[in-house]
């Protein structure tokens, strides 16, 4: 079994607007699939339909390859939108709730999970005094009850201070590692996302514009030489022949070259000596941020 | 089905306005018995003796059901029982884990009915304890076993069909505020209304008998009329079926935030 998550033209509408607009998605066994897009992109409400907490207008949903949603649910952890915890228990007993509705008889895992997520000194504090960094690795724990392989985090580093996001970030590699866990994870905070995700899909306004991979952002964000030429094809075929270079060509007609990187100057000078118009030689280097920055605005 | 009822009866046994519920149910039978004794004895000798030869813990039974105070008391209890996994956002958990929505509806009834039973229990233990305490359990025989169980469980049935309908409205609206408004209005304001309507529909049909209050009080008695008690059974159990077939179809399709 590969694949946890498969969409293919899923879709919702409110109010005569597409809010998610024919979204095809495939998370493989493993991935930690951080997925951006602006507010109002369409992330919550997506997670929400693989939850099972709005139904799709169209489209279909696969878990685990198996189209019974529900009981593929029971493996499905999830954390929407702000912590859903009962403010007047303490964190065992939120937790207790859930090992009683999964039916797990075994009520160590509830000290067991505490520890995981660092709660197991939480003693008789309600969670109504938690911190927001305890009631997001509370809800972590929650989302953890029972046969769990895929987790569903909605922002979770919302409202967190850095050491709390480090805690986050730090137990969310350790379930992928060690529990094989598969997550997908929204975050504002790209630079931390980049630093988790083995995946990335960008979602602008409710359609699946980008899917990569972390090597191919690594590849896409790598420092580079952006330039810019009136004739792509002979450019193209001149860095291949002449210096055997390592480059893309982006949709607008930009040459994106990853080596030679110091020979600008040459590489330059080699194509206007062959009679090729250079208008633009701009070395550059992204993280995720700036590469998200420019999708949004078109250039990619 | 048995997972979650025991996950529900669980939030149940934690939940804080539960024990004040019941410990309002206890307190209002043990208020309501010392001012009924209070104010015999402030009329003076003379009269004492002819109300004290009416009064007993059963009359006190009839006067505390036929009272609207229990079922707004449970409208409250059940919009924050309720609502409150809404407002809570921990429905979300439930919907996300696989739970199917039906059985997650009839849990809430389940517990609900149950918890609704135990306060009108409590409530009935502490009028029987104090108004026997005070003036003895039925010392003129008034009380006859069929006829006291007719009573208990016709108003029992009658209080759980209220709390179908407040699982329904706490369910709909989702909003704890919103759904005590609702449920008050339900309990007080719904009836009122209705004698209203039947003001100027005129007496050819008698709405109150086709709502929860109307039986409610006239099954508060030992001696109900004729055919009340049949009337507040088929009425009892169309509420309590009612509202848990069409809230759990409307939960099923309904998008949770």
């Amino acid at each position: 079994m590969d694949f946890v998550v498969q969409t293919k033209d899923l879709c919702k509408v409110f109010s005569g607007k597409n809010v998610v607009n024919r979204v095809n998605i495939n998370i493989r066994r493993g991935d930690i699939y951080g997925f951006i897009g602006e507010n109002g992109a369409g992330k919550t409400t997506f997670m929400r339909m693989l939850s099972g907490l709005a139904e799709p207008t169209g489209g279909t949903i696969r878990l685990f390859e198996s189209d019974d949603l529900e009981e593929q649910r029971k493996r499905i952890g999830c954390t929407i939108e702000n912590p859903a915890i009962y403010p007047a228990m303490t964190a065992r007993q939120n937790l207790e709730v859930y090992r009683i509705l999964m039916g797990i008889s075994d009520k160590g895992i509830v000290p067991e999970l505490l520890d995981l997520v660092g709660l197991g000194n939480a003693g008789k504090k309600k969670t109504k005094d938690f911190s927001l960094g305890m009631k997001q690795r509370l809800m972590i724990a929650v989302a953890m009850i029972g046969n769990l392989d895929f987790l569903i985090l909605d922002e979770p580093m919302n409202g967190l201070d850095p050491m709390g996001i480090k805690e986050v970030r730090d137990l969310l590699l350790k379930l992928n590692k060690e529990k094989k866990l598969t997550i997908i994870i929204s975050s504002h905070i790209l630079d931390e996302l980049s630093r988790m995700a083995t995946c990335y899909g960008v979602i602008h306004k409710g359609n699946l514009i980008d899917e990569f991979s972390s090597k191919e952002l690594e590849r896409r964000c790598h420092r580079n030489l952006k330039i810019v030429v009136d004739d792509v094809y002979k450019a193209e075929h001149l860095l291949t022949t002449t210096v055997s270079a390592n480059f893309d060509v982006t949709a607008d007609g930009a040459i994106v070259l990853y080596d030679h990187l110091d020979e600008a100057a040459n590489i330059g000078k080699m194509l206007v000596s062959n009679g090729l118009a250079v208008s633009a030689l701009v070395p550059g280097e992204q993280d995720l941020e700036g590469y998200f920055m420019d999708l949004m605005r078109g250039k990619k | 089905m048995t997972n979650i009822i025991r996950s529900e009866l669980y939030k149940l046994k934690n939940s804080k306005p539960f024990y004040i519920c019941l410990f309002v149910c206890a307190a209002i039978a043990v208020f309501l018995a010392l001012a009924i004794q209070m104010g015999v004895v402030a009329r003076g000798t003379e009269d004492v003796a002819a109300i004290a030869d009416s009064i007993s813990a059963v009359s006190l039974l009839e006067q505390t059901l036929g009272l609207t105070f229990l079922p707004t008391l449970f409208g409250v209890f059940v919009s924050l029982f309720v609502s409150g996994e809404f407002y809570n956002g921990t429905m979300k958990n439930y919907v996300s884990k696989g739970v199917n929505r039906v059985q997650i509806y009839l849990s809430k009834i389940v517990v609900c009915g149950m918890a609704v039973l135990t306060m009108y229990v409590v409530n009935f233990a502490f009028s029987c304890i104090t108004g026997t305490i005070l003036w003895g359990f039925d010392p003129y025989g008034v009380a006859t076993f069929s006829n006291l169980a007719a009573m208990l469980l016709g108003e029992g049935l009658l209080l759980l069909a209220y709390s179908s309908i407040f699982v329904f409205v706490s369910m709909w609206l989702r909003s704890i505020v919103a759904s005590i408004a609702v449920n008050i209005c339900a309990v007080s304001l719904f009836p009122t209304l209705l004698m209203a309507v039947n003001y100027v529909i005129g007496d050819n049909v008698t709405l109150s008998n086709y709502w929860i209050s109307g039986n409610i009080t006239a099954l508060a008695s030992l001696a109900p009329e004729s055919g009340a008690v049949l009337q507040g059974i088929i009425v009892g159990l169309c509420y309590l079926l009612g509202g848990t077939i069409i809230g759990s179809i409307l939960f099923k399709k309904q998008d949770i935030k």
